[in-house]
C-alpha cells in the first residue's frame, strides 16, 4: 500500500476498464439479443422454413413467416416465481423455468421435458412429485405431432386437430364436450362425444391423456 | 521431507477400494438428495443460489453460482463448452482460488473490525470449515482447505509455513481421508496448478518486474500462466484436447475474477439473512461475471483455439516433472554460481 504513483493506478485503472468493457460488452450483447439474436437465427434458419410450412402453422397468419425475438411463456407449477415472462427466442425449456425462479424441492423435473424449445404462446406446468401432469401445454402451432400424449383437459383445438383422425370439427365437438361436462375424467369418456366410436377411441388412446 | 516420503506412499499404492466404495456410496447418498450435505448446509446453499439471481441473464447468473459456490451445474452447455476451449473451466470449480479469494477478502476485513491477528485467523479457519461443505466438498476444494489451514496454523504460531511443505500435507491429508481422491482429475489438477504455481511462478515473477508491473499483479499473472502451464499436459492427457489460448484468456479473465467471487460470497453470506440485501451485490457481480463470460466466448471463438492433442502419460509425467523440478534446479544453479 501506501506508494501510489501514476504508473501504478494507471495499471490498476486499466484492469478496471478492461473489465468493465469486457462485462459491458457482453451485457449488451444479451440486452440486445433481439439484434445479435436475428443474426444467429438467421444461421438456424433451416428450422423455421420446415415449420412455417407444417401444417399447423396455417392458423398463425401468413404475417408471422419471421421468428418473434421475444417469446412469451407462461411457468406455473412447482417453481419460486411462477408468472408470464418474456424470454429471447430459442430458449429451452429448463431456461423459462429459471426465469421463474427455479423448481422448487418437490418438483418432478422429469415430467417436462426440460431441454426441449420453450414455445411463444405457451404454457409450462412444473407438476409435483407425484401429482398428476398435465403434459407441458407445449400449445402453439402443430406441437401436438411432435410432442407427447395431448391433455384433454388443456389442449386447445388445433392440438386435438393435429391429431390423426381428429379434423377441426371433431376437436371443435370435443372442446364443446369438455366445456359442457367440466372437463374429461378419464380417456373413455371421449366415447360421449358425438363421432367418437370404440375404434377412433382405441386408436386416440396412445395419444391422448385425461 | 517425511510428509513427501508419507504422500508418495499413499500415492503409489492407489485407491483402495473398500475406502472409496464407501466414500462414493456416501456420497452418492448425498447427492440424491439435491445438493451435498445435511439440511442445513442444504438451506444454506438453496439461500445462496438464490441471493446469488436477482434476474441477471441466466448465463451470469449460471456462471456467479459457480463462481462462488463452485457449482457449474446450472452453466448452459454452450457457455460450458466456450469456458472449456479457453481454458477457464477452473474458475467454475471449487477450488484452491476460491479459498485463497475468501481468505483474502475475510483477513483484511476482520482486521477492519478491530479483531487481533490470533482471534482473525481462527476465525477465518472456521469460515473455511464452513465454506467447504457448502462448495460441494470434492477433492480439489479439501485439498485446498487444507492446505490453507496449514498456512493458518503456521501463522497462530507465529512462524511462516512452507508452502511446499503445506501442499505435502494437503495431499497426504486428502489422500487419508479418501484414497480415491488421487484418481480426480480435479485433485490432480489443483495439485498440478499449485506445484506449478510454487515452482514457475517466482521465476515467472522476477521476470516481470522489470515491466515496472504493480507486485500483486505480477504475482497473479506469473500464478495464472504457471498454473496454466502446469494444467495444460494434464488437461491435454484426460481430455484429448489441449487450448491454445488458455493463457491470454486466463489473464484477461483475471481482474475479473477476484472482484466477482468477492462479490459473490459477500452476497451468499448476505442471502442467509436477506435475498433483496444480497440483490444489489449480486447486480454488481454482474459486471465481472459478465466480462468473463465475453473472454470465454471471445476466446473460445475461434476454430483453432482448442486443438487435438492424446499425450502419452510419460509424456505427461515428465513434463509435469519438468514444469515442477526444472525451474527448482535452475534456481538452484543460479544460486550456487
Amino acid at each position: 500500500m501506501g506508494n501510489w504513483d501514476r504508473g501504478t493506478v494507471l495499471i490498476w485503472g486499466a484492469c478496471a476498464l478492461l473489465v468493465l468493457g469486457l462485462g459491458g460488452r457482453w451485457l449488451l450483447a444479451q440486452g440486445g439479443d433481439a439484434g445479435s439474436g436475428g443474426r444467429s437465427s438467421s444461421g438456424n434458419a433451416s428450422t423455421s422454413p420446415r415449420s412455417a410450412g407444417s401444417p399447423g402453422s396455417v392458423s398463425a397468419g401468413a404475417g408471422e413467416e419471421q421468428a418473434p425475438t421475444v417469446i412469451v411463456v407462461h411457468v406455473v407449477g412447482a417453481v419460486r416465481h411462477p408468472g408470464v415472462f418474456r424470454l429471447r427466442a430459442g430458449v429451452r425449456v429448463y431456461e423459462a423455468v429459471r426465469a421463474a425462479g427455479g423448481s422448487t424441492r418437490g418438483a418432478d423435473e422429469s415430467a417436462v421435458d426440460l431441454a426441449a424449445k420453450a414455445l411463444d404462446g405457451s404454457q409450462i406446468l412444473i407438476p409435483l412429485k407425484g401429482q398428476p401432469s398435465t403434459p407441458a401445454a407445449s400449445g402453439g402451432s402443430g406441437a401436438g405431432a411432435s410432442g407427447g400424449p395431448v391433455s384433454l383437459s388443456s389442449a386447445k383445438a388445433e392440438d386435438l386437430d393435429a391429431l390423426d383422425g381428429i379434423g377441426p370439427a371433431l376437436a371443435a365437438r370435443i372442446i364443446e364436450w369438455r366445456q359442457a361436462h367440466g372437463g374429461f375424467k378419464s380417456v373413455g369418456d371421449l366415447d360421449q362425444v358425438s363421432g367418437i366410436g370404440p375404434a377412433k377411441l382405441a386408436a386416440l388412446r396412445s395419444h391422448v391423456v385425461p | 521431507m517425511a510428509v513427501w516420503l508419507c504422500f508418495c506412499l499413499l500415492f503409489v499404492t492407489g485407491p483402495d477400494p473398500g475406502v472409496s466404495n464407501a466414500h462414493y456410496t456416501q456420497k452418492a447418498a448425498h447427492g440424491d438428495s439435491g445438493a451435498a450435505g445435511s439440511g442445513l448446509i442444504t438451506q444454506v446453499r438453496t439461500r445462496a443460489e438464490d441471493a446469488l439471481d436477482p434476474g441477471l441473464p441466466p448465463d451470469a447468473a449460471a456462471l456467479l453460482q459457480g463462481m462462488a459456490l463452485g457449482d457449474a451445474s446450472h452453466m448452459s452447455s454452450r457457455a460450458k463448452e466456450d469456458f472449456r476451449r479457453a481454458s477457464l473451466t477452473h474458475v467454475v470449480a471449487a477450488s484452491g482460488q476460491n479459498i485463497a479469494l475468501l481468505l483474502a477478502l475475510v483477513l483484511p476485513a476482520l482486521g477492519l473490525l478491530g479483531m487481533g491477528l490470533r482471534a482473525r485467523l481462527v476465525t477465518a479457519v472456521g469460515l473455511v470449515a464452513l465454506y467447504v461443505p457448502l462448495a460441494g466438498g470434492e477433492a480439489p476444494i479439501r485439498r485446498a482447505a487444507v492446505m490453507a489451514l496449514v498456512g493458518l496454523a503456521g501463522r497462530v504460531r507465529g512462524s511462516q509455513a512452507d508452502a511446499w511443505h503445506a501442499l505435502g500435507v494437503a495431499g497426504t491429508v486428502t489422500l487419508l481421508a479418501d484414497r480415491a481422491s488421487s484418481a480426480s482429475l480435479g485433485w490432480q489438477l489443483s495439485f498440478a496448478a499449485v506445484a506449478g504455481m510454487l515452482a514457475l511462478g517466482p521465476p515467472l515473477k522476477n521476470r516481470l518486474e522489470p515491466l515496472r508491473i504493480p507486485p500483486v499483479l505480477a504475482e497473479a499473472g506469473a500464478a495464472t500462466i504457471s498454473a496454466t502451464i502446469a494444467t495444460a499436459p494434464l488437461i491435454a492427457w484426460k481430455v484429448g484436447r489441449l487450448s491454445l489460448v488458455g493463457i491470454p484468456a486466463n489473464l484477461l479473465a483475471a481482474p475479473a475474477v477476484a472482484p466477482a467471487m468477492w462479490l459473490g460470497i459477500t452476497a451468499a453470506a448476505l442471502g442467509q439473512i436477506s435475498t433483496s440485501l444480497a440483490a444489489p451485490l449480486a447486480m454488481l457481480a454482474a459486471i465481472p461475471v459478465s466480462s468473463v463470460l465475453e473472454v470465454a466466448h471471445a476466446m473460445a471463438s475461434p476454430s483453432w483455439a482448442s486443438v487435438g492433442w492424446h499425450p502419452s502419460g510419460s509424456l505427461v509425467a515428465t513434463m509435469l516433472i519438468l514444469t515442477v523440478f526444472g525451474p527448482l534446479a535452475i534456481g538452484r544453479g543460479r544460486k550456487a554460481a
